[in-house]
């Protein structure tokens, strides 16, 4: 089932786990190779060591929250160039405003979206 | 005695202050003077006595001159180096030749041991001087001046003396030539200056006074001696056989003893009981001094009369700031007295008079807010008539009532003596009135809604238990007051439209209303408050009935919240289910047989109902919460109607259903929350679609219509059965036949619509019939949606 991973590496920070298990094993499942962790400080460290072509991340985080973490993988040199793309519930327009002035390039409600729908995205963005 | 009045204390103060500080600047003003005529004719007096001075020491210059030019003639200088005999004719004759009239009483030659070789006076010939200090002087070889008492002559001179020095072969100073000046004739020559109204005194360097212009001072010291003077006076014999006395003036003696070149001080004369100055200055480079004695008393004078000239100055001013400040201080303290005046007219219930006064400073504020004291103090002087008067009359009515009472029972009591046939009947009639009255009274006294009645104007004329147990307020005491004990919370729009409402339009008013418990707690209370008229149609009183609804007010917030919370939560797990059923169906976990591909469909749509019933669920929340913002912004109504649609293609294809719309006479922009304006229309378009058979038709129109923006949704479809239609705005309402065309609606869609626009300044209606089809309307102002302040968008 998990043969090559032709599709790259997907770094996906969500902290609930359940959600974290289905994505990564839908990424998997698309033949990406996917990293998770489960708190905002972590995904930086993460980010930088791993080098994923794309990260998938949630807002709310424990610990520092996903607009920090935002905010700090595009200050950095070694991240600033991985696209990131926001997956929450948070739904107001004010937060998808914020995110992608922060540098997202899309931003998924998750309970509004089907996860084929984020899958065709990322490889769209990555490809 | 003056009158203890505000204007006296002001003026005698004023000039207190006045007279004390004028008197202060006299004192100052003549201590100043005094001291500075003083300085000033001390630099004077020094003046004067250094120039007086200088003309001393010219004469004494002039003889020092002439014994110099004396003692270089070679005649002496060889007569005493041979020595030959006393009184030599030629010494004697050139000697003479320098003798003019009386002024010297003597000149002659000393040989070095100071033996008198020869004198143009011969007592002195072969006497021996060198005792003197002019000798002991010039025969070391200077130039030396001091004045004694002749040993021989017993004659007071001034002495000049000069070496006689060898011009030749250096032997030195072989004698010494020795002038003695008569002091007549140093008086002589000596002219007091006429400015100089003191007393004079030349004196030598022991302090001895040589010439005065008071004579009786000559020769007695300026003040007690000291050792060294007594000394050099006796080892010099300078005044033998005089006792020197001394004058007071030991300053000034002392100050001559230290050599002091010039000094100057005032003093209190002892001898002469007067201030004085004295002035002292060294007389060339003598060690005589000039000593000048002046009185001063004329500068005290000088300074009394320049100070007495300010005081009648300060005196003058101080009458003539009287009479200014007395001017200005009665015509300021009028407007007070005429307040006097108006305050006596109040104290006796005169409130006719007003305080006129136009100065335009603070008086008139004081005389306005007086006026405004006795407004008010008529005015509840007024009330207090008035009560009075209401309180008088409803006593008056109470008697009234009284007495016909008592007239009921009169008649009652005929009617039971003339109709004793009816008595039992009568008795049945009455019985059941009272009851019925009583059943009334206790129900309204015990009900649990807070129940008053008021007068037209609001004064309170009956209160329940409930209103004493829900305000706080004793209800006895209620009565007299108005509602407003405890309302006047709400704004005054409020108010006013409640007055519109039950006075002018005469219909019952309802509302929501906060009030204050008498303990200062706020309450909520559901209010009705409903007119009741007289039979001539004019307002007799208000019931006003209110129910306090705080806790179901609080429980339905927490209820709300309890709802956006586990909405919210939920989403989470029901995100997983449905991606889940996605990966299933894509095969990612193997094919699916049919059967399970049918089924799992069936959980995923269910999954998805959920999620819809979550959002609507949250937006419901938002509303009721009142969290819920709206943001209009400039939007095109066309281009949102046309997305929209397009949208809802899928399933109007699936149904076959016929769209037709139609925009008319629409503004170009529209301000409305693109957001809310979406759902508005999402909900009532995909209603009609959802609602409509196949094969039906549906139409969206829009247009301009008087000031307001209307949107007609039509269809041919269901329609609302008559009988459920009131309720169609109702939470979680679904109509039957709804129900049954389709199982998956919330019934909170026309809910969430109609809360929208009610809180953006739209409306909503619809007009429908069962199996016909339903025509939806919404309305908004041409000025756009109203804008909400708040922290959420709905989704």
């Amino acid at each position: 089932m998990f043969g090559r991973k032709k599709n790259g590496k997907v770094l996906i920070v969500e902290d609930d786990a359940l959600l974290a298990k289905v994505l990564s094993q839908g990424f998997a499942a698309e033949n990406f190779e996917v990293g998770v962790v489960e708190n905002g400080l972590e995904s930086l460290d993460m980010a930088k060591k791993f080098q994923p072509k794309i990260i998938l991340l949630d807002l709310m985080l424990p610990g520092i929250d996903g607009f920090e973490v935002l905010k700090q993988l595009k200050e950095s040199e070694e991240t600033k160039n991985i696209p990131v793309i926001v997956i929450s519930n948070l739904d107001q327009v004010s937060d998808v405003k914020s995110a992608k002035v922060l540098g997202a390039e899309e931003y998924f409600i998750k309970a509004n979206t089907q996860l084929q729908k984020i899958i065709d995205y990322t490889k769209s963005r990555i490809g | 005695m003056l009158k203890k009045t505000l204007q006296n204390k002001l003026i005698v103060s004023t000039l207190l202050i006045i007279f004390l500080s004028g008197l202060f600047a006299s004192l100052a003003v003549f201590f100043y003077t005094r001291h500075a005529l003083v300085e000033n004719q001390k630099k004077g007096l020094l003046a004067i006595t250094k120039e007086q001075t200088h003309e001393i020491n010219e004469i004494f210059i002039l003889n020092k001159e002439l014994i110099k030019k004396i003692s270089q003639r070679n005649e002496l200088q060889n007569y005493l180096r041979e020595e030959s005999s006393f009184q030599d004719e030629k010494i004697l004759d050139l000697l003479n030749s320098y003798v003019l009239g009386d002024s010297y009483l003597a000149i002659y030659l000393l040989n070095k041991n100071g033996l008198t070789l020869a004198s143009t006076d011969p007592r002195f010939t072969g006497q021996n001087y060198s005792f003197r200090n002019y000798f002991k002087k010039s025969i070391v070889g200077k130039y030396f001046l001091e004045a004694n008492i002749g040993v021989t002559s017993k004659e007071l001179g001034y002495y000049f003396s000069a070496p006689v020095i060898s011009s030749n072969d250096n032997r030195g100073v072989e004698g010494v030539i020795v002038i003695k000046l008569n002091p007549k004739a140093f008086e002589r020559a000596f002219h007091l200056n006429e400015d100089v109204k003191g007393k004079l005194m030349v004196v030598n360097g022991e302090g001895v006074i040589l010439f005065s212009n008071f004579p009786e001072r000559n020769l007695k010291s300026l003040g007690v001696l000291s050792k060294n003077s007594q000394e050099q006076i006796e080892q010099g014999k300078k005044f033998p056989g005089i006792t020197i006395t001394p004058l007071v003036y030991d300053l000034a003696q002392q100050e001559v003893e230290k050599e002091k070149n010039q000094f100057i001080f005032d003093f209190f004369d002892i001898a002469e009981n007067t201030n004085e100055f004295m002035a002292g200055a060294e007389i060339g480079d003598t060690n005589f001094y000039l000593v000048l004695e002046v009185a001063t008393d004329f500068l005290n004078n000088q300074a009394f009369l320049i100070s007495c000239a300010l005081l009648l100055f300060v005196v003058l001013s101080i009458i003539f700031c009287s009479l200014i400040i007395i001017f200005i201080i009665s015509h300021s303290f009028y407007p007070l007295r005429e307040i006097k005046d108006i305050a006596q007219l109040i104290s006796l219930g005169n409130f006719q008079k007003k305080v006129n006064i136009k100065t335009g400073d603070e008086l008139e504020e004081l005389g306005n807010s007086i006026n405004i004291m006795i407004d008010s103090l008529r005015d509840s002087y007024g009330n207090l008539e008035f009560k009075i008067d209401e309180k008088t009359k409803e006593l008056a009515k109470q008697l009234e009532a009284a007495s016909k009472k008592n007239k009921v029972l009169n008649d009652t009591q005929k009617a039971v003596v003339n109709v004793l046939e009816d008595i039992q009947q009568e008795k049945n009639i009455s019985q059941n009135l009272a009851q019925d009255l009583l059943k009334f009274q206790l129900a309204v006294e015990n009900a649990s809604d807070h129940i008053i009645i008021t007068d037209p104007d609001a004064h309170i004329l009956y209160a329940n238990y409930a209103a004493e147990k829900i305000t706080g307020y004793d209800r006895k005491k209620m009565v007299g007051q108005t509602p407003a004990l405890w309302g006047k919370q709400m704004n005054k729009d409020f108010y006013e439209k409640m007055w519109r409402s039950i006075k002018t339009e005469k219909k019952e008013f309802s509302g929501e209303i906060i009030n204050k418990r008498q303990n200062g707690e706020k309450y909520i209370a559901e209010s009705h408050i409903i007119p009741i008229f007289k039979k001539n149609g004019g307002l007799q009183f208000f019931v006003g009935i209110e129910r306090d609804i705080t806790k179901a007010k609080e429980i339905d917030k927490a209820k709300t919240e309890f709802v956006s919370l586990a909405s919210h939560q939920l989403r989470t797990p029901l995100t997983a289910i449905s991606w889940y059923i996605e990966m299933l169906m894509n095969g990612k976990a193997g094919k699916l047989k049919k059967d399970q591909r049918k089924y799992l469909q069936e959980v995923y749509s269910g999954s998805i109902r959920m999620r819809d019933l979550v959002n609507a669920l949250l937006n419901v929340s938002r509303l009721e919460m009142g969290t819920f913002m709206v943001e209009p912004q400039s939007i095109k109504i066309e281009e949102v109607a046309n997305s929209l649609i397009k949208e809802m293609h899928p399933t109007v294809l699936e149904k076959k259903i016929k769209i037709s719309k139609s925009f008319k006479d629409l503004p170009k922009e529209f301000l409305a929350d693109l957001n809310l304006f979406r759902i508005i229309l999402q909900n009532i378009l995909s209603n009609a679609i959802k609602y409509t058979p196949k094969g039906g038709s549906v139409s969206f129109d829009a247009e301009k219509k008087n000031q307001d923006i209307l949107i007609t949704v039509s269809d041919n479809g269901y329609g609302i059965p008559k009988n459920q239609q009131k309720n169609i705005f109702t939470k979680f309402f679904r109509a039957d036949n709804a129900r049954i065309k389709d199982p998956n609606g919330t019934g909170l869609g026309l809910y969430i619509v109609k809360s929208v626009l009610d809180h953006s300044g739209g409306k909503i209606w619809f007009e429908s019939e069962e199996d016909k089809g339903t025509k939806f309307f919404v309305s908004l102002p041409l000025t756009g949606m109203r804008k909400k302040a708040g922290e959420k968008g709905l989704i």
